[in-house]
């Protein structure tokens, strides 16, 4: 019942949540001194101002921010989020088709620098102390300070361009019919990205698990049982994976705004297609539907992490079975 | 229960992972499959092309000549007007009638035959929808009316010289088989190119249509792609492309099996310099500017750059020497009228600054009555090369005496900054109304983009207003060739390069440099201008 | 003023590698404290040094000389040349004091209205602290970087853009924190004693919360440099913010980005290590501020 009525509320505090950040949205938005007319129509345009003022008219830049914004909300109610003046096509269209691609990317890389962030960290607290644990340490640090798209950039210079392993970006090779495309290319054009995306989570995630699988080692339960005579192994495996792997794992699902971020980066420097360069694009092309219509949907994704990373939680810790969660 | 719960989670991501990967790989549809035949060819000619609608309608291909559709006129090389979907076509004295003839027996993509219907179809769809359109400027026009089935007559609200480059630009698509949405990505035509797929954003494949008025390309399949200019050069160089735009930070790069090929456009780059003095100026709807520059006003000035600089090391530095120096509006425009003159002429210039009164100063820099020959020349974000010419003309002024500060603006600061600085401005149309834009002393406006240096010649606007409402085609063209001899002398605009689009090409291929059209502004697109007369060995 | 600018660089530089270093090399007299203080001071000495070193720099040593395009490292130009021929190493170092700058006056800003929020948020609680909740919860609700690129993009970017948003979209973390940290004080005994003796709200926020609260709030607003200066470089990387003219690293890199194709590897290498560098002290000063100024945690 409890579980309910949490779900229930949290919809809810969703749902206010996301009307929230489409008027923050629009209005930040609606503020700026950019004029879409010159983005679309081009600075050098020799266009006649009679002209000019068709378009404007047409795309309702001539209107009063509030006439806009009601303009706006109503049709985004009824599923209309507005035309891209980038990509010439309608925004609900330019996200899905691009959704694909960020998520493969976004979720390629939550996986492996979960995995490898996890199995890093149990190896550096079993070795606690050596020298390995402090290079990984040293490492993870380096790693967690190190700019996304400049991590990105060694990448490409070390294993495309020097080295010639990895293509030079694309979603896909430039020789073959979207039909033809398997999924092995696919991940082979994932690769890269997914690695220099991953360093966003990696270096946390090892660090976390390290200190916790330690905390977890000191324990009177853990010395009992190493005391009875179980082996190391069997000890990680009994007591240790179990009490880290679920904080892991919320901590990861948390991490969510962190990697949505991340792809405006990865996907630049990879030149992939997804909504990362697409909400680039479209600021930079001064695309106010497009740059509302991605913000709603990033914010819609990372409340999705949150939550079931605050699912997670309360089931990890008995202490908020009851109680519900707090923020 | 712990470990109930753990089992639930890892399957619910693996669930997920799964989902993603699966999705990802059954997207695409059952389309053409590929026919690797010895006549197709893989090139890569930038993102514009893939950035809007292939929709003539909405602006699309409007470079002036055939590819899914045909125009009524078409850019021939030599930069004049020559007929296409119209045989011939007449203007009336008034200057606001014009009568095109149209061709017989032309059939489009989807069989049915060309006819002026679909003419005044196309037209009144543009003109109702002009917001869609920023090619195509049908603003002055009045009515179109289609006769019998090979004639059609346009009546514009005022003469309009320039309604014919209008005509070279706008496809003619069906009047019964249009539709808005499907033209997007396949526009039906009368063109020598079909499109047969369409990947948003990633690729174009375009097929010959073997029916073509002038007879079927040679070329049997060519697919266009989209991405980063250098993944295309690495993609060049493991032989994967036959045609690969470049710009010039690149072309000293060695690709295998391909050659350099320097295309001519018709493309300056120029910098005003206004011929004003600072003052504050109110705009037609109350802001109040800034215009005009205490040392650009000065003659001496403007001319002495204009003869001192060495355009060629500019070109070497910023461009990697890929372009012409320029001295005015190309010679391959019909309308084009340079003024010829030698430059580099630093000695010249430096006595010229001497006798309007300026003196070197201790740094080296001229001064005039406690002020210092310095002035702003910007380039507007996102047009590298335009930055880089800039700081290469700085380089050459600075030898002679003259500090430029370069600086990058975004247009919406040039919009309200232009008339009183250096802006680096780029030009490349056939349609010589850009003239007015330039010289036309009603198009200042203190802010935009119009007429920034503030010119002001009554010969000038004369000459302008003449050449507008010409109704002959050739006294218009006169009439801008007049525009650009009697502004000559004041040097409002310092022209730098004739920009050269430059492509790596496949040696198998051979793009048929004579039938190519100089290349209007925006590189990438044109090179296939012509492309049904390219073949392959 | 190159030659004193150098100095001053290769004094900084100096400092840089012998961080880097185990603490035990400086001796086992060194009492703990000292040695924080040396190392915070060290590290903050360094990129004091760095962002003083911009300040003055004159424009020339990063100009445009064509001349000298694309060269290797060298001892003329360690870090090479770009594309214009402009020295790599002072743009870098340029770009890191215009980045430090701004981290500086981003964290200020930040901070002050964390440290409003988060007071007011505990000292008043009811309406006043959920309004205040919400609002953090809204700013964090859109990933960080999408928050940036709408602020940058509703100033009309430009440097000023990339400041404003990264000035005004780093409180709310700190915000939670200064909150959190005011509620226990506020619930302990003195403080309710000190309501019960009349004080005013005010003056119980003034002479026992903000004290209580300073130490989290120190060490939060050096951690939030690092956040900072990273998202300025990410902002300018994809293309807002500074003109062409003025460095930055984000623009710097974004160029680079170009050439990396035709292998000229020196242009992205050093200007990112030199900001990989300048985040890991900030992360460094504020985790030895951290023990500092709470010995509690020191031990870990």
């Amino acid at each position: 019942m409890n579980r309910v009525k949490y779900i229930g509320s949290a919809a809810l505090r969703m749902l206010l949540l996301v009307a929230a950040v489409s008027v923050l949205s629009f209005i930040l938005v609606a503020a700026s001194p950019v004029d879409p007319l010159t983005a679309y129509v081009g600075a050098e345009s020799t266009l006649s101002p009679a002209a000019k003022a068709q378009i404007a008219e047409h795309w309702g830049l001539d209107e009063p921010p509030v006439t806009r914004f009601l303009t706006w909300a109503g049709n985004t109610l009824h599923g209309d989020l507005g035309t891209s003046i980038t990509y010439n096509l309608p925004v609900g269209k330019v996200i899905f088709s691009r959704f694909w691609y960020s998520l493969a990317l976004i979720l390629a890389a939550w996986v492996l620098s979960g995995v490898l962030g996890f199995i890093a960290g149990i190896f550096a607290a079993i070795y606690k102390g050596s020298v390995w644990d402090k290079c990984l340490k040293a490492f993870c640090l380096v790693l967690q300070s190190a700019p996304v798209f400049w991590f990105g950039l060694l990448m490409l210079t070390v294993f495309s361009v020097l080295l010639g392993w990895f293509p030079l970006g694309q979603a896909a090779p430039m020789d073959k019919l979207e039909a033809d495309v398997t999924i092995w290319d696919r991940l082979y054009h994932l690769a890269l990205p997914a690695i220099t995306l991953s360093i966003l989570g990696i270096g946390k995630i090892a660090l976390y698990t390290r200190q916790k699988l330690i905390e977890i080692m000191n324990s009177d339960y853990f010395l009992f049982a190493k005391a009875r005579g179980e082996s190391m192994k069997q000890l990680i495996l009994r007591h240790g994976l179990r009490n880290v792997s679920l904080p892991a794992i919320t901590l990861q699902f948390a991490s969510f705004s962190e990697l949505f971020g991340g792809i405006a980066l990865a996907e630049t420097v990879f030149s992939y297609p997804g909504l990362g360069s697409a909400i680039t694009a479209a600021a930079l092309n001064a695309d106010a539907p497009l740059l509302i219509g991605i913000a709603i949907f990033s914010a819609i994704f990372v409340f999705a992490g949150n939550f079931i990373a605050n699912v997670l939680y309360s089931i990890v810790d008995p202490r908020l079975k009851e109680g519900g969660y707090r923020a | 229960m712990k470990s109930l719960n753990m089992r639930i989670a890892m399957l619910m991501v693996l669930a997920l992972i799964i989902g993603t990967l699966a999705g990802c790989g059954n997207r695409g549809s059952g389309e053409p499959s590929q026919d690797k035949g010895g006549s197709d060819i893989s090139v890569y000619v930038g993102g514009t092309i893939f950035e809007g609608s292939l929709d003539p309608v909405k602006g699309a291909m409007s470079y002036g000549y055939p590819f899914t559709n045909n125009a009524l006129t078409r850019v021939s090389p030599q930069s004049k007007y020559a007929g296409d979907l119209a045989k011939d076509w007449s203007v009336s004295k008034d200057a606001r009638t014009y009568t095109f003839h149209l061709r017989k027996g032309v059939k489009f993509h989807d069989g049915s035959e060309f006819t002026a219907e679909d003419v005044a179809f196309t037209y009144e769809t543009v003109k109702n929808n002009q917001a869609d359109n920023t090619a195509v400027d049908l603003s002055r026009l009045e009515s179109v009316t289609a006769e019998g089935d090979d004639t059609v007559i346009f009546q514009l609200s005022e003469p309009y010289s320039s309604f014919l480059d209008q005509t070279a630009r706008l496809g003619i698509v069906p009047s019964d088989g249009y539709d808005s949405e499907a033209f997007d990505t396949k526009p039906v035509g009368t063109g020598p190119w079909k499109v047969a797929q369409y990947d948003t954003e990633q690729k174009i494949i375009v097929t010959a249509n073997s029916k073509y008025y002038e007879g079927a390309p040679a070329l049997s399949q060519v697919t266009i792609l989209n991405m980063a200019e250098d993944t295309a050069i690495a993609n060049a160089k493991s032989g994967q492309l036959d045609v690969v735009m470049v710009e010039p930070n690149y072309v000293e790069e060695a690709v295998e099996g391909m050659r350099i090929e320097k295309l001519e456009t018709m493309d300056v780059r120029q910098i005003s310099l206004p011929v004003t003095a600072e003052t504050s100026y109110t705009t037609a709807d109350g802001q109040k500017v800034t215009v005009g520059n205490d040392i650009t006003a000065d003659k001496a000035v403007r001319q002495a750059m204009d003869i001192g600089i060495d355009r060629q090391k500019i070109i070497d530095h910023a461009l990697s020497g890929i372009g012409k120096p320029a001295k005015g509006f190309t010679g391959n425009l019909e309308w084009g009228n340079a003024a010829e003159f030698k430059d580099n002429r630093k000695q010249e210039a430096s006595s010229l600054l001497e006798r309007a009164g300026w003196t070197r100063g201790q740094d080296g820099i001229y001064e005039k009555g406690g002020k210092k020959c310095q002035f702003t020349v910007c380039a507007p974000t996102g047009d590298t090369a335009r930055y880089q010419l800039a700081a290469a003309f700085g380089e050459e002024a600075k030898q002679m005496g003259i500090q430029i500060n370069v600086e990058q603006r975004t247009w919406d600061e040039l919009f309200q900054t232009a008339a009183s600085v250096g802006v680096v401005w780029g030009w490349g149309q056939y349609d010589p109304i850009v003239l007015r834009n330039l010289f036309y002393s009603k198009a200042f406006k203190g802010t935009g983009t119009d007429n920034t240096v503030r010119y002001f010649n009554k010969a000038a606007d004369k000459l302008i207003e003449k050449a507008m409402n010409a109704g002959d085609h050739e006294d218009a063209v006169a009439a801008w060739k007049k525009v650009q001899e009697v502004t000559a002398d004041d040097h409002a605009y310092l022209y730098l390069v004739n920009i050269e689009h430059s492509y790596f090409i496949s040696n198998d291929l051979d793009i048929s440099l004579d039938t190519q059209i100089p290349h209007p502004h925006g590189h990438g697109a044109p090179v296939l201008c012509n492309m049904k007369d390219w073949t392959f060995q | 003023m190159r030659e004193q600018a150098s100095a001053v660089k290769e004094r900084g530089a100096a400092t840089g590698s012998d961080l880097m270093k185990e603490p035990r090399t400086l001796g086992p007299r060194m009492n703990t404290k000292k040695k924080l203080i040396l190392y915070v001071s060290l590290a903050g000495g360094y990129l004091l040094a760095v962002m003083i070193a911009g300040l003055f720099m004159e424009p020339e040593l990063y100009g445009v000389n064509y001349e000298n395009k694309f060269l290797l490292p060298s001892l003329a130009h360690p870090f090479g040349t770009d594309f214009m021929g402009r020295d790599m190493f002072w743009r870098s170092v340029k770009g890191l004091s215009n980045s430090i700058l701004i981290g500086l006056a981003a964290s200020a800003v930040s901070s002050i209205i964390a440290l409003i929020f988060g007071i007011l948020s505990a000292a008043a609680g009811g309406k006043t602290d959920r309004v205040i909740n919400w609002c953090v919860d809204c700013c964090m609700g859109l990933p960080h970087i999408v928050l940036l690129l709408l602020i940058s993009y509703m100033m009309g970017g430009g440097g000023l853009g990339v400041s404003v948003a990264v000035a005004v979209t780093h409180w709310p973390e700190l915000t939670r924190l200064v909150r959190a940290e005011a509620l226990q004080v506020k619930n302990a005994q003195y403080v309710k004693a000190a309501y019960k003796m009349g004080r005013s709200p005010f003056q119980v926020a003034k002479e026992h919360i903000v004290p209580h609260v300073l130490p989290v709030y120190l060490v939060g607003l050096v951690l939030l440099f690092p956040h900072a200066i990273m998202h300025e470089a990410a902002l300018t990387f994809l293309g807002f913010g500074f003109p062409a003219g003025v460095p930055a690293i984000g623009g710097i890199l974004s160029e680079a980005m170009e050439h990396i194709v035709t292998g000229k590897w020196w242009l992205c290498l050093f200007p990112g290590l030199m900001l990989l560098i300048a985040v890991m002290l900030f992360d460094l000063i504020g985790d030895k501020l951290k023990m500092l100024l709470n010995p509690g945690s020191g031990n870990e």
